[in-house]
């Protein structure tokens, strides 16, 4: 599909900005310590976890008639296993008519809480690999992590049915070794593997290993290039939405960059802020508080800064003339006082 | 614009428009799979019992696994998207009854009663 025609549909949608993907963080507790946490989440967040009947409370002003076929409710964090109430929470969600799923660091993710979470109508998951099994526990750190995170995996994997795929932080250290992880996640069974990488908030903010060079952008668009065009096995490999990348952009995914932040995609924060994907910043982009308003008035009469974008044309992007394929890239890479995007990929990546 | 966008949604070709995933989330859940609804009454009195297990196999080994729990009313739900291809096997078991296996093929019924 041609830019032009591409940017006629994005419009499209954006015009009618259908809710059909709400994140709920459920809890910002988590079992691990990752190099790279945008949300610097600990074991003793300060952060109560929400309580299921508010987050419902929210659920329940979307109309009946506005639950689209596919609407998924991503369950993330933090860990959301932490959660004991966890199949509670699916299943009340799944009694609502929407799908639900999960986004986990895979280590408390056994046979037995695959088994759990499947009779509670999990549809869709997520479990984050972040290199073989020293990067691995280095970036998440916690020794024994890896192996943990493998079982999640092929246990995942053999699901019938199951939306899954595995994601992976590119970062200086792993970058290495991403054709021995292919190796890894095809003999574990893997359907789709997914890379990202990393923008420069929370603790990623002040550790240079996180932020990947124009050299190893490039080798990381090669590397997912060369995977699609010449697939080993059935896994698919493809890199995340987080932005626009120019020539790279047919060869990596299957679908040109589009946010669809605040478009097709909202979420309820710890504390009941209403914002887009959990990773944009809470302070400059809340939209409103489940406490205090009524979430789907919020979604259909709120989130004007995402759904349009001009605002972004300033920074580097002021005389851009990808701007307009870009619209200045995810939303989540706009912190603070948004003078700037965090970083940009297609500069990175075309720049002589 | 909707009608526009159902035409373009239907085509095959352009399907694929439509299923993204935010960037540190998951896919969507397109496939609602089959649910499931018990009834477990004890087979002397017809009293509804609470708390009974429903286990189903699975694995690579094909062992037991927890997939639900009565409530107090004796009502469990469950959700399955493989269910639809096989017949299944549910266990049911708790405290002071005798565990009951039952093989479930007929997915057209959602509704089953289950004596122990």
């Amino acid at each position: 599909m041609n830019d032009f025609l591409f940017r006629l549909f994005r419009n499209g949608e954006t015009r009618l900005h259908e809710l059909n993907y709400l994140f709920w963080e459920c809890t910002t507790r988590c079992n691990l310590h990752c190099r790279h946490c945008g949300s610097d989440c600990t074991m003793g967040s300060r952060d109560k976890d929400m309580p299921l009947e508010d987050f419902l409370g929210a659920l329940d002003t979307i109309p009946e008639s506005h639950r689209p076929k596919g609407f998924t409710v991503v369950l993330t964090g933090g860990e959301p296993l932490l959660r004991p109430d966890i199949t509670t929470i699916g299943r009340e969600i799944k009694k609502r008519g929407f799908g639900w799923s999960m986004v986990s660091n895979g280590y408390f993710y056994d046979e037995k809480m695959h088994h759990l979470l499947m009779g509670a109508g999990m549809g869709a998951l997520t479990i984050s690999l972040d290199g073989l099994e020293d990067s691995h526990d280095w970036m998440r750190g916690h020794a024994g992590s890896f192996q943990r995170t493998v079982r999640a995996i092929k246990t995942a994997s053999a699901q019938r049915g199951l939306n899954f795929d595995v994601v992976t932080c590119v970062n200086k250290r792993n970058i290495r070794e991403l054709e021995e992880i292919h190796s890894t996640l095809e003999s574990l069974g893997t359907p789709q593997w997914r890379l990202f990488t990393i923008i420069p908030i929370g603790r990623a903010a002040s550790d240079p290993d996180m932020i990947l060079s124009k050299e190893e952008m490039t080798r990381l668009m090669e590397f997912i290039a060369l995977k699609r065009k010449n697939p080993s096995g059935k896994m698919v490999t493809t890199f995340s939405c987080e932005g626009y990348l120019g020539k790279w952009e047919s060869q990596v995914r299957d679908t040109p960059f589009f946010c669809h932040a605040g478009i097709n995609i909202a979420s309820v924060l710890i504390d009941g802020r209403i914002n887009a994907c959990p990773n944009i910043d809470r302070d400059a982009f809340s939209e409103g508080n489940i406490y205090s308003d009524n979430f789907y008035e919020v979604w259909m009469n709120g989130f004007k800064r995402f759904r349009d974008r001009d605002w972004a044309k300033r920074g580097i992007c002021t005389q851009c003339k990808q701007f307009r394929n870009c619209l200045g890239g995810g939303m989540h890479n706009w912190h603070g006082a948004c003078e700037e995007p965090l970083t940009c990929h297609y500069s990175l990546l075309n720049a002589e | 614009m909707k009608f526009f966008r159902n035409i373009l949604k239907g085509a095959a070709l352009t399907t694929a428009l439509f299923v993204f995933q935010a960037c540190y989330g998951t896919g969507p859940d397109f496939d609602p799979g089959i649910e499931m609804s018990f009834h477990v009454v004890s087979k002397q009195t017809g009293e509804a019992i609470p708390d009974i297990t429903i286990m189903t196999r699975g694995g690579s080994e094909s062992k037991w696994f927890e997939v639900g729990k009565t409530d107090s009313q004796g009502f469990a739900k469950i959700y399955g998207l493989d269910y639809k291809h096989n017949g299944i096997d549910f266990k049911f078991e708790g405290k002071g009854v005798t565990p009951k296996d039952t093989l479930i093929n007929d997915f057209s019924k959602n509704f089953h009663e289950i004596r122990l």
